[in-house]
């Protein structure tokens, strides 16, 4: 991974999340340099969510987190009290959900929202115009009049992107945005996605995009992480991932990926189905659908540095 | 000529929400031909869903015609639908709302087939989409969303119905299980000649598995055309924003 220590945006080694004795996120580890945007990768129940809501401290009831590192530029997060970590959220580090309407509180105003952002941000000037100009930042037409909606007068996109633009107002260090364009339209999606592209010209945060779609991801991240079964199993920079993918399962996704869009006639499958958490295969996670299995595999398999900045957690690479 | 499968004739469905008159179909005219594939694309809410459940009679239409098989179903009644709904069945996004909770897979897919007078072995079905015949015991939260989703095209398809509406079939599975189910509806494509009404939102897709493609907005049919023409020159400024979206 890329520069670590005391200039890296976030640092986080060997997360493990429990839910009493099943292991849902099973040794995460994440690196971010300040301005550098590192796409996961994962289908569901893979553990991207239960990673954010931990550096987040969201975690549902019930669950715990554990990590042997955790600093936000340098600052031990493990070490914050709560009102100490409270202070971070949204200016430290803030996140971009799935689900915009749980971000905000339905019996309020967009204007609201904002201003309560706004004063946070320790901003002058009439609130009012500030607020419009950055709802207006994010390509919401008529801003004033958004200002005087309800959440739930607003579509998905809308509302979406009034959350991007509270988040962006906050300009924290680390972005942490959780499939955010996954309850989208194509459509819509794409515009989003264009607005992450100029957030990303226009603040110096760091930013964590978490997506299923492999074609998402590499539109926007300069350095991927592949998430399988609570683990990461492939990073690199993005380019690199995408066109010499090097872990059988980062393999079997691009192969299909490649294959609907250039219109082939058959496409090629990943037998099987990702493993329940409950009953996790022992060894490699992804032994039971991978077609290079054999000896060896069926222990715990460690990350292998192959090249330049990758990683992958396979035993073909020893 | 002979008759198309599907027409529809100017259809217009429209829901009465409390402050207005919604028209979530706006005149829409297209025909399915036996053995058709065809992909209805467009943004959320244009109203992909709407027609897709009124082509078969789950909604009641403002006006227009619906004709199946040559037959005019605009009007009929629950008695007079019951008998022709094993001709058009449908396959829905989320597999696990589609069963009951209760009932073994076995059973939901043994009630259709008796209700319409279908004597083939659940092992068969099971057989066809792909699954091993001891699922019949399980219940459908012991299933994945892809083998669930095998399940009900299974079910769909033990009817041997003349068309399927797939909405949004797909879009709920595990990126790595997708091509799975598509391939399975290719292959029962081609081994069973059943036309598709294929409601997707994912261009891509609808490029891999469909003949035709229909274009909506805001209930209204844009475009139709073969998908190698509608992409390579698509007709209406919106379908080019549309496929202006692919990223390839
Ligand atoms: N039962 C209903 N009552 C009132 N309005 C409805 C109902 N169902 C759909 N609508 C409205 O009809 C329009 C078309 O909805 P429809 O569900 O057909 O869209 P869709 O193209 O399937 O969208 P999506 O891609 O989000 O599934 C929308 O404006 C929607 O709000
Ligand atoms: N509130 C919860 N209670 C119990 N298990 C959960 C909860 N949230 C997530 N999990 C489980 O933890 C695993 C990882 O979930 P999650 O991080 O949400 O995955 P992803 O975001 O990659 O889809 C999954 O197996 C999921 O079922
Ligand atoms: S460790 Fe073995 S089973 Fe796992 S991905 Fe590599 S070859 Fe396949
Ligand atoms: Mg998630
Ligand atoms: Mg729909």
């Amino acid at each position: 991974m890329t520069a670590a220590g005391m200039s890296a945006a976030l640092e986080l080694r060997n997360l493990r999340v429990t839910l009493g004795t099943v292991q849902l996120v099973r040794g995460v580890d994440l690196d971010l340099a300040p301005g550098e945007t590192l796409g996961v990768i994962g289908e569901s129940g893979s553990g991207k969510t239960l990673t954010c809501l931990s550096l987040l401290r969201l975690l549902p009831r019930g669950m715990a987190a554990q990590a042997d590192v955790l600093r936000l530029k340098g600052t031990d997060l493990g070490g914050l009290d709560e009102a100490a970590f409270r202070k971070l959220r949204g200016r430290g580090i803030a996140m971009i959900f799935q689900d915009p309407v749980g971000a905000f509180n339905p019996a309020k105003r967009i204007g609201w929202h904002m201003r309560a952002v706004l004063a946070r941000a320790a901003s002058d000037g009439a609130w009012q115009r500030r607020a419009a100009a950055a709802l207006s930042d994010v390509g919401i037409a008529e801003p004033e009049r958004v200002l005087r909606r309800y959440p739930h007068q607003l579509s998905g996109g809308m509302l979406q992107r009034a959350l991007i633009a509270m988040v962006a107002t906050l300009a924290p260090d680390v972005i942490i945005a959780d499939e955010p364009t996954t309850n989208l339209d194509n459509i819509i999606e794409q515009q989003i996605l264009a607005l992450f592209r100029s957030l990303q010209q226009r603040l110096s945060s760091a930013l964590v995009f978490i997506t299923h779609d492999m074609r998402v991801a590499a539109l926007v991240s300069d350095r991927l992480a592949v998430m399988y079964a609570g683990q990461i199993v492939e990073t690199g920079p993005a380019e690199a991932v995408l066109h010499r993918p090097l872990h059988p399962y980062t393999q079997g996704l691009i192969a299909t990926a490649d294959a609907l869009a250039s219109g082939a006639a058959q496409l090629a499958e990943i037998p099987g189905q990702p493993p329940s958490v409950l009953d996790p295969p022992a060894g490699c996670a992804f032994r039971p659908r991978c077609a290079s299995a054999r000896a060896g595999c069926e222990a715990p398999q460690a990350l292998r540095s192959p090249g330049e900045a990758r990683q992958v957690r396979c035993l073909l690479y020893d | 000529m002979t008759e198309p499968l599907l027409r529809l004739e100017e259809l217009v469905v429209e829901f009465a929400d409390p402050h207005r008159r919604v028209r979530a179909v706006d005149g829409v005219s297209l025909e399915i031909g036996a053995g058709d594939i065809l992909g209805l694309v467009g943004e959320s809410g244009s109203g992909k869903t709407t027609l897709a459940k009124t082509v078969l009679r789950l909604y009641r239409p403002h006006s227009g015609r619906i004709l199946l098989q040559g037959r005019d179903i605009t009007h009929l009644g629950e008695a007079a639908l019951r008998p022709l709904r094993r001709h058009a069945q449908m396959v829905f996004q989320d597999p696990l709302s589609s069963f009951n909770p209760r009932h073994t897979i076995g059973r939901a897919l043994a009630i259709p087939m008796r209700l319409h007078g279908v004597a083939r072995p659940v092992p068969d079905v099971l057989a066809d989409v792909g699954l091993p015949a001891g699922f019949a015991d399980r219940y459908p939260h012991q299933l994945s969303g892809g083998q669930l989703q095998r399940a009900a095209i299974g079910r769909a398809l033990s009817l041997s119905p003349a068309l399927i509406v797939a909405d949004e079939a797909v879009s709920k599975l595990d990126v790595s299980v997708r091509a799975q189910i598509l391939n399975l509806l290719r292959r029962v494509h081609a081994e069973r000649g059943v036309s598709l009404l294929f409601i997707t939102h994912d261009l891509h897709v609808a490029r891999f598995l469909c003949h035709r493609i229909g274009v909506m907005r805001a209930g209204r049919l844009l475009e139709i055309g073969p998908t190698a023409q509608v992409f390579a020159s698509p007709a209406h400024e919106y379908t080019r924003t549309l496929l202006g979206t692919i990223v390839t």
